[in-house]
């Protein structure tokens, strides 16, 4: 790969008019930015009216530390001629490690990741919070489910009589 | 320029109504759904609010890993003494809960098996599929309709007359039941091409696909003396990676293929010995066939063979080892088998190892009335390595076991 490509630089703007310069490789991450720059190449400063400046800097920060984890791992099987497994399983499980902590979020702003991912078409962080919101489902009942994300319950009273009825063991779940 | 690396996250609620969770655009929350593995997971989610509900269908359009089966309780469906209540208990091992089920649709009737989530009920000679979560039902043909025969080339000039008269000489007035056996090749609600394939009784095997007008009998064997005077005699049928297989027995083997009509026969040796028999897949594709032996109380009963094929010849030996694999028996015989990381992503996580298998069983008698003995209820989990075995579970309750078994459901919304 030519080594210049990966250093031209471009600007992200968020909603909130704040300014992100990232290089190229980064922004590629973005599938969504990656066919804007394919379509029209000597753009460099992209508007993103969907993503606010907080979001769009963690979504800056994952696409940082996963590029950083690939190009890592590319040097390393230049250098040896080949991957070595221990080092390649090593590597993957640090990645796994920092999404982890990485998705340390209120529900609030894992909503936001959620849209943004999927504006921006990160897939890798698309799975990830998505994974994220499913873990916080799992084992809940509907209340609690309603309590972890801060939703209303809008269901008529005879809806949910109805719903209760119809799996009434479902909804026993240790509150 | 900011630095978003070190940057501190905090705590914040929402600014304003955008950050909403039950106004995610619906293919978002597909996207959630698709990766809850748990049934009840996913019953809870559709239950939390109007936008939620309206985004997940009843059935999930994704297929889940299978869950840790219940096991359905035996009811006393006896029509003569009139007292059947329609509630059907199911125990869950893995939460140690009991679900009381109210299910009309087997009131009176027989629960005859169970694959892939959903009961076989037979009334008379008319049989149905009902999904007891989702209360829905799929009506099967009637044994009285005049069956199909699927010919197997080049066993085509095949006129034995035995298979046109494997359904009329079924009878439905003395109380027993005409199906041994039933297998699902997937979830009917989510695979039109879904085949149910049955073992009647005087131990022949018809099938039919859901929306089928008359079920289809396989045909025969022309060679008399690998079957019986009134039928195939098969003892056990199990399904693997789109082939069923049966056994019979004579030590038959036989392997088809529905799609394209092919049937393969392969001649085995079986130590069968009056005890009963069940044909299942290991995680890896082995043939495996089980055997209970009641009498050898001192060990758990059961001995597991593989098939050895060599050709045309087979060989059952004895194995204790089936790797990764978990095998559930039951007293109505069914037999199946799924790989120790189906359950990998559910509450079991992987605290389940394999080469065991689980069966429920009567214990012993506790008293008896008109409608005959009433038993505890009780779960073995075997190791399939030394055959060592524990109790899980003992004290499931009392049960009637003359008019039904305990029974392996795996519950699924599909």
């Amino acid at each position: 790969m030519a080594r210049s490509s990966t250093e031209n630089m471009i600007t992200l703007m968020s909603s909130d008019g704040e300014e992100f310069m990232v290089t190229e490789k980064v922004a590629r991450e973005c599938t969504t930015i990656r066919n804007m720059l394919e379509d029209d190449c000597v753009i460099t400063n992209i508007p993103l009216p969907n993503v606010t400046s907080d979001i769009l800097s963690m979504v800056i920060e994952y696409c940082m530390e996963h590029v950083a984890a690939a190009e890592k791992a590319a040097a390393e099987t230049a250098e040896k001629g080949s991957s070595s497994a221990p080092a390649a399983a090593k590597a993957n499980k640090d990645l796994e490690e920092w999404d982890k902590a990485f998705m340390n979020v209120d529900v609030y702003t894992l909503c936001d990741l959620i849209l943004a991912a999927n504006y921006l078409n990160v897939s890798g962080l698309l799975d990830l919070t998505i994974q994220t919101a499913a873990n916080l489902i799992k084992g809940k009942s509907p209340e609690q489910i309603r309590k972890t994300f801060h939703i209303q319950n809008d269901l008529s009273l005879e809806e949910e009589e109805k719903i209760r009825s119809q799996t009434p063991w479902a909804f026993e779940k240790s509150e | 320029m900011r630095n978003f690396i070190e940057r501190q996250r905090t705590n914040h609620p929402p600014a304003n109504g955008f950050r909403d969770w039950s106004h995610l655009p619906s293919e978002l929350l597909q996207l959630i759904s698709e990766k809850i593995s748990s049934f009840t997971d996913y019953i809870s989610i559709r239950a939390v609010c109007v936008s939620w509900r309206s985004a997940f269908s009843t059935c999930p359009s994704h297929q889940s890993p299978p869950q840790f089966p219940w096991l359905m309780l035996p009811y006393n469906p006896n029509p003569c003494t009139g007292n059947d209540t329609s509630l059907r208990i199911f125990y869950d091992p893995v939460t140690c809960r009991t679900f009381e089920f109210n299910l009309p649709e087997t009131s009176r009737k027989r629960v005859v098996g169970s694959s892939h989530g959903w009961l076989i009920i037979e009334d008379g000679p008319n049989v149905s599929l009902l999904n007891p979560i989702t209360k829905a039902v799929i009506r099967l043909p009637s044994f009285t309709t005049p069956p199909n025969i699927l010919h197997f080339p080049p066993l085509e000039e095949d006129l034995s007359p035995y298979p046109p008269t494997v359904l009329s000489r079924l009878t439905y007035d003395t109380g027993e039941p005409n199906i041994f056996n039933v297998i699902l090749t997937s979830y009917p609600t989510l695979d039109r091409g879904c085949i149910v394939m049955v073992l009647v009784r005087y131990w022949n095997l018809v099938f039919c696909r859901v929306g089928d007008e008359c079920w289809t009998v396989l045909g025969g064997d022309q060679n008399q003396e690998h079957r019986d005077e009134i039928g195939e005699a098969v003892l056990g049928v199990t399904y693997h990676d789109g082939l069923f297989y049966s056994i019979n027995r004579h030590g038959k083997v036989a392997v088809y293929d529905l799609q394209s009509c092919k049937k393969e026969l392969i001649d085995s040796m079986v130590p069968i010995d009056g005890s009963h028999c069940y044909l299942f897949a290991s995680a890896s594709g082995e043939l495996l066939m089980l055997l209970d032996h009641h009498n050898r109380s001192e060990r758990s009963g059961i001995i597991v063979y593989k098939l050895i094929r060599d050709g045309v010849k087979g060989k059952w030996e004895e194995t204790h080892e089936i790797g990764d694999t978990v095998v559930f028996v039951d007293c109505s015989r069914q037999c199946f088998s799924l790989p120790v990381n189906a359950f990998r992503s559910g509450p079991i996580g992987d605290r389940m190892e394999g080469n065991r298998l689980f069966h429920p069983y009567n214990t012993k008698a506790v008293c008896g009335n008109e409608d005959g003995y009433l038993f505890n209820v009780a779960i073995k989990s075997v190791h399939v390595g030394d055959l060592s075995y524990e109790k899980i579970n003992p004290n499931l309750g009392v049960f009637h076991s003359t008019w039904s078994k305990s029974m392996w459901f795996s519950p699924s919304l599909c």
